[in-house]
């Protein structure tokens, strides 16, 4: 091939790669107005004499929590008090410890008064041997169940079988909820009795106060990395979630907090413990089984913060939690790939698990390409300035758009950040994190796709700081 | 929850984002016109223009949005101590009425409030003085225009401070909203009809409320209650005999809810219907409802003969009415599969008295695993005084 002709070959494939980003960014931002409408719509927040008639209905399900943890003795103690405070007429929180190798259970059985109880699993799933379970002398509705370990989705199996209320919640130990998240994520449930599970908006819990397991100052934090996952928390549940939610194709509701009917959890066979992304997975599979169902089933997304968690402050572990994101969504669609494309399943199998395939699990190695050939293109004169420019707008610029619109979309609707600094900070830091941390993030999750493809498992440990207390 | 704003919403996001390709196509074919740099770079150059103008304008408009909403708050707060001190002169006697419409005019949404606080908490002559001074000041009439607003928001919000009035005037404009597809406005209007504490719209809200989503009926039932009795004569009953299976275990559930032991007909014949989420909330309900033979009997039936979800609510009622007469059919369902209903007649047996859970402690250990671990736990959760939750509702 003459130099002219490999030329235009090579300006035709980064061509098609700039498309390819465009129609990323193009539908994300689709996303992001049809969530702010939808947002604007949605009102649904309860008044004060609303949550109030609540608390006090007999009518209200019951709710169990389920929280697996391992080796969390640095944030056991709070969590626990902040999930047993919070604001529900009838809910119980069973703390499973995932043979911890730390203190937890030690701890939990100290601060709470446990002894052995008579509890018994129901049984329905199999997990890995329990070894125990625990119940609070004292009047709380505190069960910890200690058992061998198995990893998180053999956690909220055995959380299953020994929940007693019709609804589980499966929150992350780590992350502390907010007082009123089991009535917010309850509602749809109470306003549509079709609904199977619920999900709502994580924040980042980095640089705020916490006392007693509730978050009081709610700031902005002060590392630059956990500033830059904030931005990209309020882009993934704001943007992306709500749409999704608002068509019924939600296909992840975040493992940090979603709230589920037990009896459909358990009909599906419970969380898979095969994949390291089994929040997505049993999102899916919800998906895969209900579909035929006669009347129909509803998945949604509550656009009301719910959950704090603490995100990684350092690029190791972030490199390792990004990659196991990443595993999980893999193994999340090739585990469902029937469903793709399969007009059965309607917006589900023909717009969300392809956008999901293309866009979310292919993208990173996609972009990761455009910028390699861009960068080897202008340096061997192989394509014009103005294609290599083309290709800066469509993924930066159009990245900082897709960021700062969705901190303004929080601005316009929760606006949970009061000070001005604060918004300006965030703003800052949506334009700041597309030059270097987005790309890091994609040459991560491209690592990630690689690893999910050539069947990597493995969890990798999360190093906590613990919470800033006042 | 999202089913009717479904068109506005993709209007309006198709809309915006056609505006925003439109300014962006209209900047690029301006900047082609004058020749300014190639294509390529024309599109890129109008599209980062058009995106900083955006960005710009809507940073600038929420930091605003956020600077005036700290400057109305902190006006708020010395104003709004100032005009419930004046509201509450007046209905207290110490001073004569003022110009309350200037007032409201001043200070809209703190008038607002203050009147609602007051309606909410005061009752009598006291309250008929504020409702005075909100009539007065053009409250009233700015709600009733609102509640026939076709903005949701409005009407909603205009109903709820209606509801605290309780003026009979309002009665039809009420009775309208019912037929809303917005849940948040039936709600509203059924809380406005309860309010007006007359017999014939009690029953119409009693028999709107059970067509409602669990949501409503749950935020609607301890207005309910307080007229129970009444609704236990007609309403109820003709539910129960008439209405469709969904609505017959909406008005069961409010039974339930309730906790009254008030004597409905019909609830007892309802435990052998062929449908079972009926038939499952009629045998919850027997919990609540006076013990007489016909629910004994009932209760004994389907702790005997019933399903496993039948005989795991018939065992809580039984255990509700103290049945001893049931002990022998509760040891038999400790024995039986699943284990929910082998827990709940545990736990029955464990609020029958001490003979019962005598019974149970004795036969534990020779029962098979599953009923000696649902025995072990209600035994457990006795003695701790814990409530077990053995399935909820």
């Amino acid at each position: 091939v003459s130099v002219p002709g490999f030329r235009a070959v090579f300006e035709l494939f980064e061509t098609g790669i700039i498309f390819y980003v465009f129609s990323i960014n193009a539908i994300y931002f689709c996303l992001i107005v049809l969530g702010f409408f939808a947002l604007r719509r949605h009102n649904a927040r309860l008044s004060a004499e609303e949550f109030d008639a609540l608390l006090r209905s007999p009518l209200v399900p019951g709710i169990s929590v389920l929280a697996p943890a391992y080796n969390e003795a640095l944030t056991i103690r709070e969590s626990v008090r902040g999930m047993l405070k919070l604001r529900y007429p009838n809910h119980e929180v069973i703390v499973i410890n995932d043979g911890s190798k730390d203190d937890t259970l030690k701890i939990l059985i100290e601060e709470f008064k446990l002894y052995r109880s008579g509890r018994a699993p129901t049984g329905g799933i199999a997990t890995k041997p329990i070894r125990a379970i625990y119940e609070s002398r004292d009047p709380i509705g505190l069960v910890v169940v200690d058992k061998v370990n198995g990893g998180k989705a053999d956690s909220l199996n055995a959380g299953l079988v020994v929940a007693r209320c019709p609804l589980v919640a499966a929150v992350d130990s780590d992350s502390l909820l907010e007082p009123e998240s089991l009535l917010h994520v309850v509602k749809p449930f109470l306003e549509d009795d079709r609904t199977l599970a619920t999900g709502g908006i994580i924040r980042v819990v980095n640089g705020c106060t916490v006392k007693h397991g509730r978050v009081e100052n709610i700031r902005t934090p002060r590392s630059v990395l956990a500033l830059f996952q904030a931005v990209e928390y309020l882009r993934a549940f704001l943007g992306g979630r709500v749409a999704f939610s608002y068509l019924n194709s939600l296909l992840l509701i975040s493992g940090a907090f979603g709230l589920f009917r037990k009896d459909a959890v358990i009909e599906v066979g419970g969380f898979a413990t095969s994949t390291v992304g089994e929040d997505m997975e049993l999102v899916v599979r919800l998906h895969d089984v209900w579909n035929s169902r006669k009347g129909g089933y509803r998945i949604y997304f509550v656009p009301e913060p719910v959950c704090w968690t603490e995100v990684p402050e350092s690029l190791k572990v972030l490199h390792r939690q990004r990659n196991r994101w990443q595993r999980g969504t893999v193994e999340s669609l090739s585990l469902h790939r029937r469903m793709i494309l399969n007009p059965r399943f309607g917006v589900v199998g023909m717009f969300a698990l392809p956008y999901f395939l293309l866009f979310e699990m292919l993208g990173p190695l996609v972009e990761l390409l455009g910028y390699v050939l861009t960068i080897l293109g202008l340096i061997f004169g192989m394509i014009r300035p103005e294609i290599a420019a083309l290709f800066f707008v469509v993924s930066v610029l159009f990245g900082i758009l897709l960021s700062v619109s969705s901190v303004l979309l929080e601005e316009f609707t929760t606006s949970r950040y009061p000070s001005t600094l604060d918004l300006l900070l965030l703003v800052g830091a949506a334009i700041i994190e597309n030059f270097g941390f987005r790309q890091l993030l994609t040459i991560w999750r491209a690592q990630g796709l690689i690893d999910g493809l050539r069947g990597k498992k493995g969890w990798g440990a999360m190093q906590r700081k613990g919470f800033q207390s006042s | 929850m999202y089913s009717q704003s479904k068109p506005a919403v993709f209007t309006a996001t198709v809309t915006v984002i056609a505006g925003f390709v439109a300014t962006i196509a209209a900047v690029d074919a301006a900047l082609l016109r004058v020749d300014a740099c190639s294509p390529e770079i024309c599109i890129g150059v109008s599209f980062a223009a058009v995106q900083t103008t955006f960005i710009a304008a809507l940073t600038l408009a929420s930091g605003m949005a956020k600077a005036v909403q700290r400057r109305r708050d902190q006006r708020g707060s010395a104003a709004g101590s100032s005009v419930r001190e004046r509201l509450a002169a007046f209905v207290t006697g110490e001073s004569e009425p003022v110009e309350w419409r200037n007032l409201y005019r001043a200070h809209p949404r703190l008038f607002e409030a203050a009147v609602l606080e007051l309606l909410r908490v005061t009752q009598g002559g006291v309250r008929e003085r504020v409702a005075s001074a909100a009539e007065a000041a053009g409250l009233v009439d700015c709600w009733r225009q609102g509640a026939s607003s076709r903005w949701s928001g409005r009407r909603s919000r205009a109903l709820e401070c209606l509801s605290c009035l309780r003026d009979a005037d309002d009665a039809d404009l009420f009775r309208t909203a019912l037929r809303s597809p917005d849940r948040r406005i039936r709600m509203q209007a059924l809380r406005c009809i309860v309010g007006l504490e007359r017999a014939e719209d009690l029953e119409l809200a009693f028999s709107a409320a059970v067509k409602e989503p669990l949501l409503t009926r749950a935020l609607i039932s301890r207005d309910l209650q307080k007229h129970s009795l009444l609704l236990s004569g007609h309403a109820i009953p003709q539910v129960l005999r008439h209405a469709p299976p969904g609505e017959v275990v909406s008005a069961l559930e409010l039974l339930i809810a309730w906790n009254r032991p008030i004597g409905v007909d019909g609830v007892t014949d309802l435990c052998r219907h062929a449908d079972q989420e009926v038939r499952v909330a009629a045998l919850r309900a027997l919990a609540v409802v006076p013990p007489d033979k016909a629910v004994h009997d009932t209760l004994l039936h389907a702790l005997s003969t019933g399903t496993p979800e039948d005989r795991r609510v018939a065992a809580a009622a039984a255990a509700a009415h103290n049945l001893t007469d049931a002990i022998p059919e509760l040891l038999d369902n400790v024995r039986s599969q699943p284990f929910p209903a082998a827990l709940a007649g545990a736990m029955a047996l464990c609020r029958l008295g001490p003979e019962a859970r005598d019974l149970l402690e004795r036969d534990w250990a020779r029962l098979e695993p599953q009923a000696a671990a649902a025995a072990l736990e209600a035994l457990d959760a006795f003695r701790t005084g814990r409530s077990v939750r053995a399935g909820q509702p």
